[in-house]
């Protein structure tokens, strides 16, 4: 009884040592883990802000003000917007995709050269946006009978908003 | 030592406790001594006494196989036990006797004063058909002497049996019989243990007949008998007289006693005569045994005038002061002779006519050394040796578990300050589960990092499709693009097996698609593109003047096209620079229509995440 009894209680023990010894390594191996993930992260936190930042901005209102910035430095016969429209549907992009989007599909008539610039512009302060779709086609003016192009756009914003599940 | 107590009469631990007070005191665990017989022991004390004033006293060294004569003791001293503890002292104090000093005494009581034999109950004789039965023959005359007996008057206090088997005896005569002998010595033997035990050591005891003795060793004093024969061996007090068959075999036994001084049976003659008649020989032929030479005179004018009155006997004298055989014995006793165990053996081989019966066969190797004293009782009180063994044995293990014990008990100290002295000991779940948290918030933080990283790749944007149509058809490169679609859509399908590893990334298909009219020389921009190396070409150049390296081709990233041309129906040669200007389409002798795709895989740096940031 006496053995089995000193038995048991080192057995306990020993139970005991080799369970906080488990945890103890999982503990050192984890805040290794830690030490490099902060090496890692700590640099670019500042950067992640910024991107939170981009990401959590309300699209549509910046590409409305992006364009009516840019467009006034064009004549109407470089390039002018001929529609604006929000599509409530998600696209050939965020339909396997969870993430918030916004889709804006814009409408201009004009040459290629203006409309690159306007891009140029929108997508270099809007990096959050893709585009999904582009159609160019040529038309000609019933009147004047001038050739002008006509180009139609989807874009796509990602939008992330903390605390939204 | 405390005195013993019969363990019948004990409870369990007090039988327990008895035996390990043995064990503790007493060298009977370890010493094998102690259970053996007397015959078995290197250092053996024979005494043999028929009555008469002389007591031979005998000491045998079995380990060499010398005997020499051992302390005198007086004839008085085995009835009234005085002056013991002194010989017993004298023979195991010093090595006079022996070689080396005895670490055990084997005594032997050779009794030649009498010699009574028992007739056994009808039921009783049946023990002897075989020589199991004989042995259960041996233990019920021991024990229980009336049950096997026929005369049931008999008294266990006086007496003790032992059985002789009548191995020659015909149909219809006792195959057995029963040799008395009385216990009026065993005082003298118990003192002679007591004495052994006081003093530690073995003292091992037997008390045997002389006659059947003196009987079994008649082989080395008459190795040859010719035809039936009657052998007397005749003592101070009695002759037994054993009678055997042509083949040598004991087929009758009679004892008698010596009355009016004689120093034979009074009508030995016709003693002698009526056994041979009883036991079927056809004439009258006699040894007769004595140590004395006056009775062996004695005897022969006894049998010489029997012959001439009444009937031819031929007899023939054996005095054993004279036995070669003898020789080296002290006293000349025949019945010392059995005990030399190699002595006999050798005998044995030898092979000797008359050791080739069954009778001296089974005397010299069971009957003939037959303890008349019950030593089995004595024995009895104490634990046998195979108790003493399993004492030991669980004292072993006791002390081996107690070890066992306490040696866990400080490993597990040993293991407990050691462990108490590491790191580990001291962190708690607190901060276990701290670490944890933080942990998963790291990875959680690294998670959208890479994720809004990923988000904001540029993959597509439209002023680099733009430029894409800039390089492809410059200014006045001869063509005239009529259409430009682009899209991109996620490729991603379904897994059919829901078990499968969900995809974190979606890949991606792009559409390039071009419909004009060209010239001539700018077909061969076209044609240049028409090919994987040319595509390629093409688009690693768009990727390093734009920037957008998800256009740079890669394993993963793979580009097709696919290119139709054909003749413009409105090319009008002919046609003037004014018909140009109002349709342009006229100065264009070719039209194409070309589709570019291109497919980035899930795996690929520019994949789409699926997952949320948030």
């Amino acid at each position: 009884m006496l053995l089995v009894a000193v038995l048991m209680g080192v057995g306990e023990l020993e139970e005991t040592r080799d369970a906080k010894e488990q945890a103890y390594k999982q503990h050192e191996l984890r805040t290794n883990v830690m030490k490099k993930l902060e090496a890692v992260i700590t640099p670019n936190r500042k950067m992640f802000e910024d991107q939170k930042s981009i990401l959590k901005t309300e699209p549509g209102q910046i590409f409305t003000r992006i364009l009516d910035a840019t467009l006034p430095k064009y004549r109407d016969i470089e390039l002018v917007r001929t529609a604006l429209v929000f599509p409530g549907d998600r696209g050939r992009l965020g339909g396997q995709v969870k993430s918030d989007m916004a889709r804006v599909k814009s409408s201009f008539q004009g040459g290629t050269g203006p409309m690159q610039e306007v891009l140029l512009q929108v997508e270099s302060l809007m990096p959050q946006t893709m585009l999904e779709e582009m159609k160019i086609s040529r038309k000609s003016n019933l009147v004047s009978k001038r050739e002008f192009l006509e180009m139609e756009l989807t874009h796509v914003f990602w939008k992330a908003v903390e605390g939204k599940k | 030592m405390q005195a013993i107590s019969d363990p019948n009469e004990l409870q369990q631990h007090e039988l327990f406790h008895q035996a390990r007070l043995v064990a503790s005191q007493t060298s009977r665990s370890h010493d094998a001594n102690w259970y053996k017989s007397p015959d078995e022991l290197l250092w053996q004390w024979h005494l043999w006494f028929d009555g008469g004033r002389e007591v031979i006293s005998v000491v045998f060294d079995r380990a060499s196989r010398a005997w020499t004569t051992g302390p005198p003791v007086p004839l008085v001293s085995l009835t009234t036990d005085e002056g013991v503890d002194d010989i017993l002292a004298l023979l195991l104090s010093s090595a006079e006797f022996f070689r080396e000093k005895p670490k055990a005494l084997g005594v032997v009581l050779h009794v030649a004063d009498e010699f009574g034999l028992a007739e056994l109950a009808k039921r009783s004789e049946q023990f002897g058909d075989e020589g199991g039965d004989l042995q259960i023959l041996r233990y019920c005359l021991r024990d229980d002497p009336c049950e096997v007996l026929a005369n049931k008057d008999v008294s266990l206090e006086l007496n003790t049996w032992c059985p002789l088997p009548i191995t020659g005896a015909s149909s219809g005569a006792d195959h057995c019989v029963a040799v008395s002998l009385s216990r009026n010595r065993e005082g003298f033997l118990k003192k002679l243990i007591a004495g052994g035990e006081d003093r530690g050591v073995p003292v091992r005891v037997s008390v045997a007949c002389a006659t059947v003795e003196a009987f079994a060793a008649l082989p080395w004093l008459k190795p040859r008998l010719d035809g039936a024969f009657l052998v007397a061996v005749c003592y101070h007090k009695f002759t037994a007289v054993f009678a055997l068959n042509q083949s040598g075999e004991l087929c009758a036994v009679r004892s008698f006693s010596h009355r009016a001084g004689l120093l034979y049976p009074s009508s030995f003659g016709d003693v002698l005569w009526n056994m041979s008649l009883g036991a079927e020989m056809t004439s009258l032929d006699v040894l007769v045994i004595s140590d004395k030479k006056t009775v062996l005179q004695s005897v022969a004018q006894e049998l010489e005038a029997f012959s001439a009155s009444r009937q031819q006997v031929h007899f023939e004298l054996l005095c054993l002061e004279d036995q070669a055989a003898l020789e080296l014995l002290p006293g000349h006793r025949p019945e010392l002779m059995i005990y030399d165990s190699v002595g006999v053996e050798q005998f044995l081989k030898a092979g000797p006519p008359l050791v080739r019966s069954d009778t001296f066969k089974e005397l010299l190797t069971t009957w003939a050394k037959q303890n008349f004293m019950n030593t089995g009782r004595l024995d009895e009180l104490y634990p046998t040796r195979q108790d003493l063994r399993l004492l030991r044995l669980s004292k072993w293990f006791t002390n081996m578990l107690l070890l066992s014990v306490v040696g866990m008990f400080f490993y597990g100290v040993i293991s407990f300050y050691d462990a108490m002295g590491k790191p580990s000991w001291v962190l708690t779940q607190e901060q276990v589960r701290q670490t944890e948290s933080k942990h998963k918030k790291l990875i959680e933080e690294k998670r959208q990092m890479d994720l809004a990283e990923s988000f904001l790749k540029p993959r597509s944007r439209g002023w680099v499709n733009m430029e894409l149509l800039l390089q492809l058809f410059p200014e006045e490169s001869g063509v005239r693009l009529e259409s430009f679609n682009y899209n991109i859509e996620t490729s991603r399908t379904a897994s059919a097996n829901p078990k499968a590893v969900q995809q974190t990334f979606a890949g991606l298909n792009r559409t390039w698609k071009l419909k004009g009219l060209a010239k001539a020389q700018s077909l061969q921009a076209l044609n240049n593109l028409n090919s994987q190396e040319g595509l390629s070409e093409f688009f690693k150049r768009i990727s390093t003047l734009t920037g957008e390296k998800a256009l740079n081709p890669q394993p993963s990233r793979q580009f097709v096209i696919s290119l139709t041309q054909g003749r413009n129906a409105q090319f009008n040669p002919q046609a003037s620079a004014a018909e140009i200007a109002s349709e342009p389409t006229v100065s264009f002798p070719f039209s194409f229509e070309a589709t570019i795709t291109q497919a980035i895989s899930e795996k690929d740096d520019f994949a789409l995440p699926m997952d949320k940031i948030f």
